[in-house]
């Protein structure tokens, strides 16, 4: 079974709604019009906060209010306990906005989402945004536009670069969804994309890329089958990086970072993406691609 | 984060992975004491160093008149056969300046290991870590450079996995079981401090049927390093990499590169990308400073004087994305470190964001010389060329 990411309006519950960050997030997200259903706080006695009904439990918070999305907002130590009780709960989407959760809390989550069904984002998200619909994470969205764009990233500051370059070239945003910018993560490109594909307001989609890992080359044999419809441009950072800053282990097929991204952008381009080598190139391709599918 | 090779035996040997006997030395006297406490017809000195350096590492020959040049033969592993070679040798080798392509740059040498020797019949190489492209926990076996790898699934692995391993490596039987009991030890100390790997290279077979680890190496997670606060007063800053140590103090990522332009952004991937695009458009940066999603102004003032404090600099490049945090604390964070030090380089400002227009409102009013340009294309076009009409 595969879960997409909801393109409209959706239930969401807020895990750590009383932490500093999940306050701030928490009530910019209300004021966006997300529907945030539900709030779990270790506070005890709290039953209500920024005029969102608060639990004790998720599981509580599950069975009176069934969110079709979590966020957590929690420390790096408690990150692990807090997914757990969110994927145990059965929430369909699980976002992990914590950073630095320890490598190991990071694989036994993939785990424990992954025997559970779950979609797990993260961890290191910083959310996803569906314009004029909801946010959930950190992500400032009265700086996004509305648009046609659908943009998936494994960098989050770069989602705010792209959105910049279509915004001052007045084109807008359908969608943003941030991976994480763990090494490790819940979520690769193909859910995400798969979600964007049938969404009638995306026109096309802005692939954001890492050095390292293998999530660019599962993307590319996914189209190959699939052969979308809708134009998909890549950008991959990292040319810069050289080999002594990447980490290597024993009996790693050692690559260069160049190598590996070279690998990666021929990849995609077998399979119809367009491809671009550097960040300030986003807005004015994008452009043109839009242009040519108005016509 | 690492630890140095007699660090990782002694771990070794508290959790029962066999290692040869050795201790470490100061100085040449201290040397001569634990050679004659080991009392063997030979002994190996070895150099300590991070990372690991030893294999590929040489020591620099310092010729009198001219700078020191590079001599490859001699690396940092030495033979000694007397309690006074011993002292000769570490005398030798200590404060003399050993250099590795993994290395940023020539380290002196503080601390020598002395340890036994043994004869080799047939060796092996281990590892067991975190895979970043599979996403998983991998068991690597390496048999005369050849690799095989063994994944571990979620579960803690059972007698039948070690087994497999063992069978590859064709031992008999009674090796077989001391080398299942190895490599339990290894996942035993890769659980317990959470760490990202745990090497064994080489693991060799002595001539009468011993396994012993020879070297390894152990990779802490740096966001667990607080449960083992025993490991972490480990931490020991490398020469020149003083700048690291600093940045992580104050919260921020410090990469070198070898160039003139400081670029100074928040998040590692507008960094990296950055970099990219000084490099795509013919210049050089020397360093990234990557102060994260979340800075406020102290951290960016940090980061901010650490780029003009380095030597190689000759124009700075900040890139900036107000989200969360306001582009105008940014803006005071530059100013403030700006008014300390006079700043006789080109400095380009590209702010994007929340307050961004505050933000560049601040700069243009401080009457400091910053150039501030929005557009990315333009801003690194301008320090390109700024930087090169000055060298």
């Amino acid at each position: 079974m595969k879960l997409l990411f909801p393109t409209k309006n959706c239930s969401i519950l807020c895990q750590g709604i009383t932490s500093a960050a999940g306050a701030i997030h928490t009530e910019m997200s209300k004021a966006y019009g997300s529907q945030i259903v539900a709030g779990v706080s270790r506070d005890k006695g709290l039953t209500s906060f920024l005029g969102i009904p608060v639990f004790q439990t998720v599981k509580a918070a599950v069975r009176q209010t069934k969110p079709k999305m979590s966020v957590v907002f929690s420390t790096s130590q408690r990150a692990y306990a807090d997914v757990e009780e969110a994927i145990k709960a059965r929430i369909p989407i699980v976002v992990c906005t914590t950073e630095h959760v320890p490598f190991h809390d990071v694989l036994k989550m993939k785990a424990l989402a992954e025997k559970y069904g779950v979609q797990l984002l993260g961890p290191s998200s910083q959310g996803i945004v569906a314009v004029d619909h909801y946010v959930a994470g950190t992500m400032p969205a009265h700086l996004i536009p509305k648009g046609h764009i659908g943009i998936v990233s494994r960098s989050s500051s770069l989602i705010y670069e792209a959105v910049q370059q279509l915004s001052s070239r007045e084109m807008g945003i359908s969608m943003c969804v941030a991976l994480g910018a763990a090494p490790i993560l819940g979520t690769s490109f193909v859910p995400v994309v798969e979600s964007l594909l049938p969404d009638p307001k995306t026109k096309a989609i802005l692939i954001i890329g890492k050095y390292n890992g293998l999530f660019e080359f599962e993307l590319a044999s996914y189209l190959k089958r699939k052969k979308p419809q809708k134009p998909i441009l890549a950008y991959i950072p990292g040319r810069s990086i050289r080999p002594s800053h990447a980490r290597c282990f024993l009996g790693a097929d050692f690559l260069d970072p160049l190598q590996l991204i070279q690998k990666k952008e021929t990849a995609l381009k077998e399979s119809g993406v367009l491809v671009i080598p550097t960040i300030d190139l986003i807005g004015p391709t994008l452009q043109e691609i839009l242009k040519k599918t108005t016509k | 984060m690492e630890l140095y090779e007699y660090q990782v035996k002694q771990l070794f040997k508290k959790h029962g992975i066999p290692v040869l006997n050795g201790e470490i030395a100061y100085t040449p006297s201290e040397a001569r004491l634990i050679a004659e406490k080991i009392n063997r017809p030979q002994l190996s000195l070895k150099v300590q160093l991070s990372h690991d350096c030893k294999k590929d590492g040489y020591f620099l020959e310092s010729n009198q008149k001219s700078d020191p040049i590079e001599k490859r033969q001699e690396t940092g592993i030495r033979l000694i056969n007397s309690p006074q070679a011993a002292a000769m040798e570490t005398a030798e080798m200590l404060h003399k300046s050993f250099t590795s392509p993994s290395l940023l740059c020539p380290q002196s040498i503080r601390k020598v290991y002395i340890e036994e020797t043994c004869d080799i019949q047939k060796s092996f190489s281990l590892s067991l870590h975190i895979d970043l492209d599979q996403q998983c926990i991998l068991f690597v076996l390496g048999i005369s450079g050849q690799f095989f790898h063994y994944s571990l699934g979620n579960k803690k692995p059972n007698i039948l996995f070690w087994h497999q391993i063992v069978r590859k490596m064709n031992l008999k039987k009674s090796i077989g079981f001391q080398c299942v009991h190895i490599m339990r030890q290894m996942y035993e100390i890769f659980s317990t401090y959470s760490a990202v790997a745990v090497e064994i290279n080489p693991l060799v077979l002595t001539s009468d049927d011993q396994l012993i680890a020879l070297d390894g190496r152990i990779i802490f997670d740096p966001d667990t390093l607080y449960k083992f606060p025993e490991i972490s007063a480990l931490r020991e800053v490398l020469v020149g990499y003083e700048y690291q140590e600093s940045a992580r103090q104050f919260n921020f990522k410090y990469t070198p590169y070898k160039g003139n332009i400081a670029c100074l952004t928040n998040g590692s991937g507008l960094g990296t990308a950055t970099v990219d695009l000084v490099l795509a458009k013919g210049g050089a940066v020397s360093c990234l400073l990557d102060v994260g999603t979340e800075p406020n102004k102290e951290s960016v003032s940090k980061a901010f004087r650490l780029a003009l404090s380095e030597p190689t600099v000759e124009g700075i490049f900040v890139n900036i994305f107000g989200g969360v945090i306001r582009c105008d604390t940014i803006a005071q964070g530059l100013i403030s470190a700006s008014h300390e030090i006079s700043i006789g380089l080109p400095l380009v400002v590209r702010m994007v964001g929340t307050n961004a227009n505050v933000g560049m409102r601040l700069l243009f009013e401080s009457r400091l010389p910053f150039i501030v340009i929005q557009s990315i294309d333009e801003a690194v076009d301008v320090i390109v060329k700024k930087v090169r009409e000055l060298s």
